[in-house]
């Protein structure tokens, strides 16, 4: 299938469709840096830790129709888990954070997948980000084991896939 | 094996301090993408 998606300004046009992006990950790994850099192209060196839930919006243009593309940045401090459990609901598409400097947060990715996978059985897409790959010597999680790590969530999201698709054949 | 295709988990390295590579705009259009492929 051949289309170019095109990033538009910020409420330049209406949107026709909406996607909903939720970012989750451990305490300090980076997720509101990422989706500041990607909105608005800025890094905050002292960035203070999100509270509750923060949300940034970016629209694209593919054919004629425009995309709003919400994303939802949660706290990833255990604190607010009662609150940020509630935004995965509804979600099209999820990113887990890791910070390849602490190998504890890259541990931490299967318990963030089961929480969001237990709130929202419809997840589809995924993806895994390592972020601070620029701290090259204090890499404390390879490329290698990051690749790993996504094909056994690949793995998991088919076997539930798979599972659901039969059950429903056999409904029949 | 469609099935495997389309539900791979991408993974990506970034760098929100330099984004040279731009391995944060790759990451967020490739869900784009995957929302409009499904």
């Amino acid at each position: 299938m051949e289309f170019e998606i095109k990033e538009i300004p910020k409420n330049s046009e209406e949107a026709n469709y909406n996607l909903k992006v939720v970012i989750v990950g451990d305490s300090g790994v980076g997720k509101s840096n990422i989706i500041n850099r990607y909105c608005n192209d800025q890094f905050y060196q002292d960035g203070k830790a999100t509270v509750g839930v923060e949300l940034e919006n970016k629209f694209f243009k593919i054919k004629n129709d425009v995309l709003n593309v919400s994303i939802w940045d949660t706290a990833g401090q255990e604190r607010f888990k009662s609150i940020t459990n509630a935004y995965y609901r509804g979600a099209h598409g999820v990113i887990v954070v890791f910070d390849l400097t602490r190998k504890e947060t890259f541990e931490n990715c299967n318990n963030w997948f089961s929480e969001v996978k237990g709130n929202n059985q419809n997840l589809k897409n995924l993806l895994l980000i390592g972020n601070k790959s620029d701290l090259k010597d204090m890499r404390q999680v390879t490329e290698e084991r990051g690749k790993e790590m996504a094909e056994a969530l690949s793995n998991l999201l088919n076997f539930d896939y798979s599972f659901i698709k039969i059950s429903t054949i056999k409904e029949c | 094996m469609l099935i495997k295709h389309i539900l791979d988990v991408a993974y990506f390295e970034t760098s929100a301090l330099d984004n040279s590579d731009r391995n944060i705009n790759k990451a967020f259009i490739k869900l784009v993408e995957s929302k409009i492929l499904l």
